[in-house]
């Protein structure tokens, strides 16, 4: 890979990996630490790749196993408040965050297939096979991660 | 059930990396030669040294003659690291005047409850020798070498004769 096309590379889906990374593991330190991995693992890669959509499929594939390898880690970072990590990002209406900061709320397993099929737009079928999972455990927390989320939405709505 | 699509899109397109980490992670590959430089010699650094301070822990001594008194930090790998002989494990430990000395492992076997790393390593005759170190308190540990020094920074230590080194990451 030349230097040209891996620049390409890390503009074109720098973004993707980093919210993937976040997702997983919900740390802004720990998501860019996986996206340098993941970036890096991308330019020492030797096997080619058949287009840009399989360098994208291969980075995602890539971002979750190094997250779910930082889970099973015995190395634990002191993580700050996510409000204070949403109160940097520019979002334009305060719904965004309510919803940014209530997706990351829920449980980790939810995020990630949530990510991948609401935001990549990948089917549910595409999903699994990113995250290692089967197409009937993806349905099934898509649906609870829904559930949940429109539990915690519609209350805060009801307080406010 | 309908969801919330357009919104969760908005919300989430406000997620960037840092630009200044992608310049990183660019500029890494554009110097990617300069690590393993660095690497290889601090890996042989290392393995003259690994010896000499498990037969120092053994004794009580490292080279010196100061006590060696925890491992600050550790690296285990699944992989083996291309610069050595099949070791997987780079390990750091401190001693009581605040000095550290990093030494490589076959593997190590981490033990939460007792707070301690297991060692094997290989003596001159080929056998195999293990033992048990305490950890520090705040001890780090990494998957792979290129973690362990971009996160310790400069990793500084000395070498079997005494002399001091510093390895720096880039």
């Amino acid at each position: 890979m030349t230097a040209e096309e891996f620049s390409g590379y890390v503009r074109e889906y720098g973004d993707m990996v980093y919210r993937v990374a976040l997702n997983a593991c919900k740390n802004p330190a720990d998501a860019e630490d996986i996206l340098q991995t993941a970036l890096l693992k991308l330019y020492r890669e030797k096997s080619p790749f058949e287009s840009p959509e399989h360098v994208r499929r291969w980075l995602i594939r890539v971002a979750v196993n190094e997250a779910k390898k930082l889970a099973r880690s015995a190395w634990l970072r002191k993580t700050l408040p996510l409000e204070d990590y949403a109160a940097t990002l520019e979002f334009q209406a305060p719904e965004e965050s309510e919803l940014f900061l209530q997706v990351m709320a829920l449980p980790a397993k939810y995020r990630t297939p949530l990510y991948l099929y609401y935001y990549e737009g990948y089917p549910v079928r595409e999903v699994a096979a990113l995250c290692g999972l089967k197409e009937s455990t993806v349905q099934t927390r898509l649906q609870r991660a829904r559930q949940a989320l429109k539990q915690a939405l519609t209350q805060m709505e009801e307080e406010s | 059930m309908e969801f919330y699509t357009d919104l969760y899109k908005r919300a989430f397109s406000k997620v960037k990396a840092s630009p200044e980490k992608m310049q990183e992670v660019i500029a890494m590959t554009e110097n990617k030669r300069k690590p393993r430089r660095t690497a290889r010699r601090m890996l042989a650094v290392a393995a003259i040294a690994a010896l000499a301070v498990l037969t120092a822990v053994g004794a009580s001594a490292a080279p010196g003659g100061n006590i060696f008194t925890h491992v600050t930090a550790f690296m285990g790998s699944p992989q083996q690291m291309p610069e050595t002989q099949g070791a997987k494990c780079l390990i750091r430990m401190e001693n009581g005047l605040g000095e550290e000395v990093e030494f490589l492992a076959n593997r190590v076997e981490y033990n939460p409850e007792a707070n301690t790393l297991k060692v094997w390593e290989n003596t001159v005759d080929g056998d195999e020798i293990w033992v048990t170190l305490p950890l520090d308190e705040s001890f780090r540990q990494y998957d792979s070498f290129e973690e362990m020094l971009r996160r310790e920074g400069a990793v500084t230590g000395s070498d079997p004769d005494g002399s001091r080194y510093e390895i720096t990451p880039e």
